[in-house]
């Protein structure tokens, strides 16, 4: 008997990296990898569910500047001459070992994925994989949902509510671009919400979002059943909280599956194991190391004396992960249903770039978890957040309380001290824009461009991805740099609009290289 | 697709319109910069072209470097057969000499105030020194053993006027720092920060007043709804639950669940698509040490439309015939096979390389 619901939520998100000044860039690699490990490998886990008639429900956001890369043609063709050199260098290494078996095996099965990720996104999408998500949510079988224009974090746009409103407006305008219809939901970036937001949410006829658990736990009045079914704020846009239990299964680095030993070691890459010259031609220009994607190790245990990686032994461990993440599924909504009195819904929202990239076996996981889902059991069914809220109408009324998915679920990772300087200058840039739109309430010509392209580089900077490298201290000079760049560039457009002495040639530059959303419209600011 | 196909033919009109514009005023624009004459008949051919490049060879000079631009950008968009990476001459960023910095201020004199957690509020400020030397001259020899301070208000559920605070503390810091996180330590509160100078005597004059900012809860709300009452200790048990708790035999409360669900987010640690959520081993701490590989490269050349096949695998020739293989070499005697055939199959050649490694 059905007892409860599991939403599966893929949050999919990079920031806007894209440097046609630059012949090769390493940022944009991300970018890269991300298309042969993640979105390929999922696109045919779902399109083989789809044709093998497996029933299932998949909700998956895709932010506007995620979506803007996969759809922009500079970006496409430089994919094509990275998958190119990956073939290539995968065809070497099959050569390389001739002599080692266990790693042979494995070199043919790279240059057999990289051969088909090629063909996927060359013969059969034509270069744009949104193609391919577009199909799979007018089959039914995915929810596309919407996310901040730029990944703005939200919550720290508190004293400046226009930038906050022109996130979620052109985010929600985009995907109307690219999707034909209007999203239903909205992955808030990072997870966070501050009450309130959710009335900009029901301006832009957004109908849903998710909170983390103490969003919802923290609410008030309290929730009757919990982060087990949504809740509306005030201003009838539904809520959903996650759920920690089925999160932790997976993302955790201490018990989370993602680290069994048989699973293959994210960190022992050829870019770094081989000799320099022979990967010289597949790193970096300038001679930095780099991951290639080709990797021959499993994890095998807490040593540096690394095992070669067993795709077989690595897939079997992936169905029995499936099997107890299922299993614990259907126990929890079990016990749900009988405490509930109603079928519950369990939210279980995750990085989609955690399926392949990170965890290479992860796209596996889900296939097996997803045909398991359908075949093995009768206790729960998949579902997507606006299909539930059809079956169940009637909500508790809550106003969710501020919260995050980052550490310590609040702010924290966003605001310290290696990344709290720029919020000055990004409230200051928002002020200024809030100025500009009341200044020009049309405009056209030279000036709407200007303005048009203010707004794309505060939109830009605001991205909540600078702030997070910055306190990760990862790419900490590249973050530094985006962020300087594009209030730079903002507040050099403003001085030009006041002064109406628009540099038409630096106005050109920077809209030929900061060239996302297309149809922009400024006066979303206000 | 065929939606598609439009769309693209559209851009690429409305692009070749735009560029056509821009190149209209450009060039216009290029002409008084550089005062040669440009007849008005030529701008007009440069309407009929379909493809930007002709209009180099119209215009007699040397395009400027945004025109260039912007008949690279218009190539881009434009379907071409051959496969481009990137515009064949990388533009150079002339327009933005770098490296350039933000300002330090904005000459403002505000405050602004953001909560990070339920305990703590961080504040930055800016004071122009105008106004700070009106303060100081105002303020004559008051000015002296006078602190600046932070006033943190509490200000929940009041509608504050600046005196009527519910309570406040002050901070001692130097104007300089210009941000400060404030341990306010009470959740689920409202707060109003001012910044100004403590005299000896105790008057306060304030320099800014900052927006007013709410500490986040951090356990669960005591109201409930008659509608979806629930009884305590099921609530209890669900919040246990919701938060991936493992329910203990006895009610332990739920400020202590609380605190466990805290924790429990402190160890799962920042999640983004920028970082793994799988452990990265650290580097052992080890002494000196050394690792030693061998691989081996065999190369050669032959009749360039030639077939070669290495150990039962054929390869790639090179355009002159030549080619290099290299194999990683493991312990002991490995033969590799080398076998060539003419194109028309009537020539073969075998050599083959026996090397052994032998590791002391």
């Amino acid at each position: 008997m059905l007892k409860g619901y599991l939403c599966l939520v893929l949050h999919s998100h990079l920031p806007y990296v894209r440097h046609p000044e630059h012949e090769d860039f390493l940022e944009e690699d991300w970018l890269y990898e991300a298309i042969t490990e993640t979105y390929i490998p999922l696109i045919k886990v779902f399109n083989k569910l789809t044709e093998d008639k497996v029933d299932f429900r998949i909700t998956m956001s895709l932010s506007p500047t995620l979506i803007s890369m996969l759809q922009d043609e500079l970006l496409q063709s430089r994919y094509i001459r990275h998958i190119e050199k990956l073939i290539e260098l995968a065809d070497k290494e099959v050569y390389r070992t001739t002599f080692l078996s266990e790693f042979h095996t494995l070199a043919l099965m790279y240059h057999k994925r990289f051969i088909d990720a090629r063909r996927i996104f060359v013969d059969v999408y034509k270069k744009d994989l949104i193609n391919a998500f577009r199909n799979l949510q007018d089959a039914g079988r995915l929810e596309i949902i919407t996310c901040g224009a730029t990944h703005g974090y939200l919550p720290l746009m508190e004293v400046t509510r226009p930038s906050a409103r022109a996130q979620v407006f052109v985010a929600a305008e985009h995907y109307k671009r690219v999707f034909g219809r209007s999203p239903k939901g909205i992955w808030l970036p990072e997870c966070g919400y501050n009450p309130s937001d959710d009335e900009i949410l029901r301006e832009a006829r957004i109908r849903y979002f998710f909170t983390d658990a103490h969003g919802i736990l923290h609410g008030s009045p309290r929730p009757k059943y919990g982060v087990y079914a949504p809740i509306y704020c005030k201003s009838g846009v539904a809520a959903f909280g996650r759920d920690l239990e089925s999160s932790k299964q997976v993302w955790s680095a201490e018990e989370g599956y993602p680290g069994d030993y048989y699973y293959r070691e994210f960190y022992r890459d050829i870019g770094f194991d081989l000799e320099y010259e022979y990967v010289k031609p597949y790193i970096h220009k300038d001679g930095i190391r780099i991951n290639t994607g080709i990797k021959y190790y499993r994890i095998t245990g807490d040593t540096d004396c690394k095992e070669p990686y067993i795709p077989t032994r690595a897939q079997e461990k992936a169905a029995e992960h499936a099997g107890n993440f299922m299993f614990n599924r259907e126990k929890q909504a079990e016990f749900l249903f009988d405490f509930m009195h109603k079928r519950p819904i369990i939210v279980a929202p995750y990085d989609a770039e955690l399926f392949g990239h990170w965890w290479y076996e992860g796209p596996q996981w889900l296939d097996f978890l997803i045909r398991k889902i359908a075949y093995d059991q009768k206790a729960i069914r998949l579902i997507t957040a606006s299909e539930y809220l059809e079956q169940y109408p009637k909500n508790q009324v809550i106003t969710p309380s501020m919260s995050s998915w980052g550490w310590k679920g609040y702010n924290e990772v966003w605001l310290e001290g290696s990344n709290d300087w720029i919020y000055r200058h990004l409230h200051k840039a928002s002020e200024k824009m809030t100025e500009l739109v009341n200044l020009y309430p049309d405009s056209n010509g030279l000036i709407r461009r200007a303005l048009n392209q203010a707004l794309r580089e505060l939109l830009l900077a605001q991205s909540s991805d600078w702030a997070f490298i910055m306190k990760t201290k990862t790419v900490v000079g590249y973050a530094v740099r985006r962020t300087k760049d594009h209030m730079l560039r903002f507040t050099r457009l403003y001085d030009g609009i006041k002064s109406n002495s628009i540099d038409e040639a630096f106005l050109s530059d920077i809209e030929y290289k900061d060239n996302i959303f297309p149809d922009i419209d400024y006066r979303v600011h206000k | 697709m065929v939606r598609k196909k439009k769309n693209k033919v559209k851009n690429v009109k409305r692009k070749i319109t735009k560029l056509v514009e821009s190149l209209k005023k450009k060039t216009k624009a290029v002409i008084k910069k550089r005062s040669k004459p440009l007849k008005e008949k030529s701008v007009k051919k440069v309407k009929k072209v379909s493809l930007p490049k002709p209009v180099i060879a119209k215009i007699k000079f040397k395009p400027d470097e945004e025109i260039k631009r912007v008949i690279t950008e218009a190539k881009i968009e434009t379907p071409v057969k051959e496969m481009q990476y990137y515009p064949k001459e990388p533009f150079q960023p002339v327009y933005e000499p770098k490296p350039q910095e933000l300002p330090k201020g904005y000459n403002d004199n505000k405050i602004v105030a953001m909560s990070r957690d339920p305990w703590w509020i961080h504040v930055y400020w800016e004071i122009t020194k105008e106004k700070l030397d009106l303060v100081r001259q105002n303020l004559g020899n008051k000015i002296d053993n006078s602190r600046c301070i932070l006033r943190v208000y509490d200000v929940t559920s009041i509608n504050f006027n600046g005196r009527n605070a519910n309570s406040f503390f002050d901070i001692d810091i130097t104007l300089g720092a210009s941000n400060w996180y404030i341990n306010v330590s009470r959740s689920d509160r409202f707060y109003c920060i001012d910044i100004g100078i403590l005299t000896a005597e105790g008057e306060f004059i304030m320099l800014a007043r900052s927006n007013v900012v709410s500490t986040p809860r951090e356990t669960p709300s005591w109201i409930t709804d008659e509608e979806w009452m629930i009884l305590p200790s099921d609530f209890e048990k669900l919040y246990a639950l919701s938060g991936g708790l493992k329910l203990g035999a006895s009610p332990v409360g739920l400020k202590k669940l609380a605190k466990e669900r805290l924790k429990m987010h402190l160890a799962s640690g920042a999640i983004s698509s920028l970082a793994s959520p799988v452990r990265r081993q650290l580097p052992r701490e080890r002494g000196f040490w050394l690792s030693v590989n061998t691989e081996l490269i065999v190369y050669g050349a032959t009749e360039p439309d030639a077939k070669v096949i290495v150990r039962n695998r054929p390869i790639k020739l090179n355009k002159d015939g030549s080619f290099s293989l290299r194999f990683a070499l493991p312990e002991g005697r490995q033969a590799i096979p080398v076998k060539a055939t003419s194109n028309d199959e009537k020539d073969s050649r075998t050599i083959t390389p026996v090397v052994s490694k032998h590791t002391e």
